[in-house]
């Protein structure tokens, strides 16, 4: 891995993050028959990794749509959360339980690391052309 | 560099935490069955505290949220070992009913307990009866829904143990997450008995049976077999309890119905509009159920049960 990469910890972290806890979710689903968010996280991977082998413009490139992806599903879900508190939708414990504070926890926290990943992609790879 | 193994480490940590909460001090059974089902009743729909190991007490205002549902089990656990049977947890998670939804959420996550009441001849062939213990939602006590199922099925465990001669194994099942509008405890745990292979003869679901306006002791059957309904409807002749079946297809019963499994599910008229009108509300309490007719009714699950364990 290019060393630019490794040496951002503040991109490297978010990014190692946020891939983990989507494969533990692709791992858990496809236990269960699941396999569309497996599928997908592997599709991205493939595509880091391709990119990585490629460019690092490409990689950064990638990790920015996987950062502006993040950003989408955090945003959904706060959405759910607001009006599911607004509108006392869900009686399911189930749903109350992952719309509710916890919830709320969980995409605020991802809504960071996909600001932070976003950022971070940008900033680097704005140094490394100025660098070239 | 180090931060980059570290973290992600720590976060694994923290999603593996647990609470652990105490085991429940049940004491002594009382010794009639009423007396039985008005104190599981009264313990499970917060009408009265339920004493824990370490000394405190813990009201069960409903039985909807993480904790209060790891309590009613706590509270199953040390019943059946006041009846020195082996408790059993049959943990599942759930896909969400729509594959898209699951990108955004966690699975359903839940917890049947079970016990086994082994045949007193060797035999592989299972008789179960089943109830849920989730209540409808926050500070929705669920005297009747449906305290008054599990009520029901303890009491015929207990009655079944001094059953001599049982042909067929008895598996008593308190299903979760029944009322999380899918009825994913019984789902998962009918999808578990066919994967395990599991030899049933039939399944049993009482929900919903505390309830008679017109105390005429009516019962209701959704969708039974022919054999199966012939068998209540016998029982019922004999204990004088009006019967009338429905091809309702929902609940617990459902679920096996839907795995190829012979099912049954009983609870009041509610078909025929016999109901308190306090059902998924905070009014569903303890002084709602009629305890003669949850007598009647389990009297009439027993008669069944012991007739199918000679069998």
């Amino acid at each position: 891995m290019n060393k630019a990469i490794q040496n951002n910890a503040f991109f490297l972290v978010p990014l190692v993050l946020s891939l983990l806890f989507f494969l533990r979710k692709g791992i858990q689903y496809a236990m269960m028959n699941r396999y569309l968010p497996l599928c997908i996280l592997v599709v991205l991977l493939l595509l880091l990794l391709l990119g990585i082998q490629r460019s690092e413009r490409a990689f950064f490139r990638l990790s920015k749509i996987w950062a502006i992806l993040l950003i989408f599903w955090s945003i959904a879900r706060l959405f759910i959360s607001i009006v599911s508190q607004v509108t006392n939708t869900f009686d399911e414990y189930h749903l109350n339980h992952q719309f509710g504070l916890y919830g709320v926890g969980l995409s605020m926290g991802m809504l960071v690391i996909g600001v932070m990943i976003f950022r971070n992609a940008k900033k680097t790879e704005k140094a490394k052309s100025i660098i070239n | 560099m180090k931060q980059v193994f570290f973290l992600p480490l720590l976060f694994l940590l923290a999603c593996s935490t647990r609470e652990q909460l105490p085991s429940v001090d049940i004491g002594d059974l009382p010794q009639s069955e009423i007396e039985l089902q008005k104190m599981i009743i009264r313990q499970l729909a917060g009408e009265e505290d339920i004493a824990l190991s370490n000394g405190e007490k813990y009201r069960l205002n409903s039985r909807w949220t993480k904790e209060e549902r790891s309590i009613s089990i706590r509270y199953f656990e040390a019943f059946l070992q006041q009846l020195d049977l082996p408790t059993y947890k049959h943990h599942y998670q759930m896909p969400n009913s729509n594959p898209a939804v699951d990108l955004l959420i966690e699975p359903l996550r839940g917890t049947n307990v079970y016990t086994i009441l082994p045949a007193s001849t060797p035999s592989t062939e299972y008789i179960i009866i089943g109830g849920h213990y989730d209540s409808d939602g926050e500070n929705f006590p669920g005297a009747i829904d449906n305290g008054s199922g599990v009520a029901l099925i303890s009491s015929v465990l207990r009655q079944a143990q001094n059953i001599e001669n049982r042909n067929k194994n008895l598996l008593v099942i308190y299903f979760d997450q029944e009322e999380e509008n899918i009825s994913a405890g019984s789902i998962a745990f009918a999808k578990f008995l066919k994967a395990k292979q599991y030899n049933i003869h039939s399944v049993h679901c009482y929900d919903l049976i505390g309830w008679d306006a017109d105390n005429n002791k009516e019962v209701q059957l959704e969708l039974p077999s022919p054999n199966i309904k012939r068998l209540y409807q016998k029982h019922a002749d004999s204990l004088d309890i009006p019967l009338f079946t429905t091809q309702a297809e929902s609940s617990d019963y459902y679920s096996f119905v839907k795995e190829g499994i012979n099912a049954v599910g009983m609870s009041q008229a509610y078909a025929k509009g016999d109901v308190s009108g306090k059902k998924d509300s905070p009014e569903d309490k303890y002084h709602l159920v009629n305890f003669a007719y949850l007598a009647s009714s389990t009297q009439l699950a027993f008669e069944v049960i012991k007739e199918l364990l000679h069998e």
